[in-house]
């Protein structure tokens, strides 16, 4: 048997962690596609970086901050957000540089800056590839965070990998099903989210 | 520089031998001319000539190789660039609605921007949409892809229009346009032209347009200037093979509709002018000898009328003066539009017109005849 408690705190735990590391990612992700979007040259290396973080598999991942950073939450943190990244970073991106070329000339004829052509006619343009972007790594977040446990970061993962030690399926199911429910609570509330934000379009 | 205002008015628009190349190609080569505040002037040419690249070389969307662009004589490279653009209307080629935002938005982008308060934005919507014939409570809360393409045009005018500025660059707003809507957006455009009474630089490449818009119309060539002028001296007077074709100078009649008494009226020579005292048999031996034979008869200088060669052939052995024997001429001004006069010459069954200007003073003559020869 589990304790109801212990399960109740990984799932908090988890919870903590999947929008910790999302909001990070978020915050760091949409300006790196901005500049990404302004020079051609740090376009190059964003892209190519987020690509290469993203052919590293998830568990060498989680392996390679524990040398750079130790064990425990932030370490923890990090390494979701090396992998939640890319999803947020590419589909902004996309977003904000598939506007029409014709949208963009008619906002610089008008005279609007450069600035605010991104915030009025590029960001509202990109905000349902970005949205996709969001949730994607929300989902990814909760699925690392699992395997975050090995490195400390508490969450649902330490029950699964409990029950996977001792071979003991009611306490692994315990840390599996939670996962799977914030799994559908993610991808629903997102889903809400965009299509509040992008309604009548 | 940056002043709020680059210009409330335009008195004159220099682009002073202007060059923009990309790699090999030779987008505008050392074009100059004047845009005179007021008027419309239309860009023509083929595909490539170079209309669009001079087009936005005004509202710097594009710099110059070499050359100037000075708006009432600052270059304009002196302007914030953002405030420049802000003054002036710009439409582009390709429409460029912003496809996320509604009609309203879409014109009350820039007023947002520039900080309006929300119902001074929607008035303003409100009385563009009703301007261009779009009732807004229609089309305000559409987006650009429930619109025709003429509706798309007409919201992309209408933004233009939104901070009400005095010059406009139009690169082919009607471009996309089936003939029955391009003729009926025309007809609009015309009378919101004097309306607005702006500057206004207009590229097209269907010459009938060109001639039923433009003041003036600026002939392009491969990057080159090759004419400007008023559609009159280009049809008249065609510097090249290349703009009597385009023009169509051997079928003038087709731009009848253009043309003014000035165009074509014939000239009086001084024998053409006949003293009200002459004995009628002397002026008949005068007049046998005229090309036109019709007589202006003055009495000093004051015009007493006109009589014809026939009228005095008849009169002949009768003892009476020139002076008896006119009639109240039909009288014109030169910038009198031709078709109408031409028709009013009909109903009162005249056989020619005289042509008095501003001074008063007789400039010549309008015979249908003769009008018919120079526009075959
Ligand atoms: N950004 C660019 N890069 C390379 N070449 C260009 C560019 N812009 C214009 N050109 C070339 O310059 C020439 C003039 O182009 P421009 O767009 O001014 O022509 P246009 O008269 O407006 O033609 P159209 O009637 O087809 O719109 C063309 O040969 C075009 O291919
Ligand atoms: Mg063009």
């Amino acid at each position: 048997m589990v304790a109801l408690e212990a399960v109740l705190t990984a799932t908090i735990q988890q919870v903590i962690l999947v929008y910790t590391s999302l909001a990070v990612s978020i915050t760091l992700g949409i300006p790196l596609a901005v500049v990404a979007l302004n020079s051609h040259k740090l376009e190059k290396i964003i892209i190519t970086f987020a690509n290469l973080v993203q052919a590293i598999p998830t568990f060498a991942v989680v392996a390679i901050v524990v040398p750079l950073m130790g064990i425990g939450f932030w370490p923890a943190i990090f390494a979701i957000m090396l992998r939640a990244l890319l999803p947020i970073v590419k589909n902004t991106w996309i977003g904000l540089s598939s506007v029409d070329p014709a949208s963009i000339d008619a906002a610089t004829g008008l005279g609007l800056t450069r600035w605010q052509t991104t915030r009025f006619i590029r960001f509202p343009h990109a905000y349902p590839p970005m949205f996709a972007g969001i949730k994607f790594a929300a989902i990814l977040a909760n699925s690392v965070a699992i395997l975050t446990a090995i490195i400390g970061s508490g969450g649902l993962g330490t029950l699964v990998f409990e029950g996977l030690a001792g071979i003991n399926i009611t306490t692994m199911l315990a840390g599996a099903l939670p996962a799977i429910f914030i799994a559908i609570f993610l991808d629903v509330s997102f889903t809400r989210l965009e299509y509040r934000l992008t309604a009548g379009r | 520089m940056t002043s709020i205002h680059p210009f409330e008015t335009i008195d004159r628009i220099e682009l002073s031998h202007l060059t923009k190349t990309y790699g090999d190609v030779t987008a505008v080569s050392d074009v100059s001319l004047d845009v005179i505040g007021g008027e419309l002037l239309v860009l023509i040419g083929g595909s490539g000539s170079g209309k669009t690249t001079t087009l936005r070389m005004v509202n710097r969307l594009i710099e110059p190789d070499s050359g100037i662009v000075r708006i009432n004589g600052t270059d304009i490279r002196e302007f914030d660039e953002v405030r420049l653009r802000r003054n002036i209307g710009y439409v582009i080629q390709q429409i460029g609605l912003f496809s996320h935002m509604n009609v309203g938005d879409n014109i009350g982008l820039i007023p947002k921007i520039e900080g309006w308060g929300k119902e001074q934005i929607d008035a303003r919507v409100h009385e563009l949409l009703e301007m261009v014939d779009l009732p807004p409570e229609i089309f305000s809360a559409r987006y650009p892809r429930e619109l025709s393409g003429g509706q798309q045009q007409r919201v992309g005018l209408a933004r233009a229009l939104v901070m009400n500025p005095s010059l406009f660059l139009m690169d082919e707003p009607f471009g996309a346009l089936d003939p029955i809507l391009r003729k009926q957006l025309q007809e609009e455009f015309l009378t919101i032209k004097y309306d607005i009474g702006r500057t206004i630089i207009f590229v097209t490449h269907d010459i009938d347009e060109a001639f039923k818009l433009g003041d003036r119309i600026c002939i392009m060539h491969e990057g080159e200037l090759v004419q400007i002028g008023t559609p009159e001296e280009l049809i008249f007077h065609p510097e090249t093979d290349q703009v009597a074709h385009l023009v169509d100078a051997n079928r003038k009649y087709r731009h009848i509709e253009t043309f003014t008494v000035h165009d074509l009226m014939s000239p009086l020579s001084k024998r053409e002018f006949y003293e009200a005292n002459m004995p009628v048999s002397e002026a008949m031996a005068k007049i046998l000898s005229d090309e036109t034979g019709i007589a202006v008869v003055m009495e000093g200088n004051n015009l007493r009328g006109t009589t014809s060669r026939q009228n005095i052939v008849r009169n002949r052995k009768k003892n009476l003066l020139l002076g008896d024997i006119t009639t109240e001429p039909i009288t014109v001004t030169p910038e009198d539009a031709l078709v109408p006069v031409l028709q009013k010459m009909k109903t009162k069954n005249a056989s020619s017109a005289l042509v008095i200007n501003r001074e008063g003073e007789v400039t010549g003559m309008l015979i249908p005849d003769s009008v018919l020869f120079h526009i075959i």
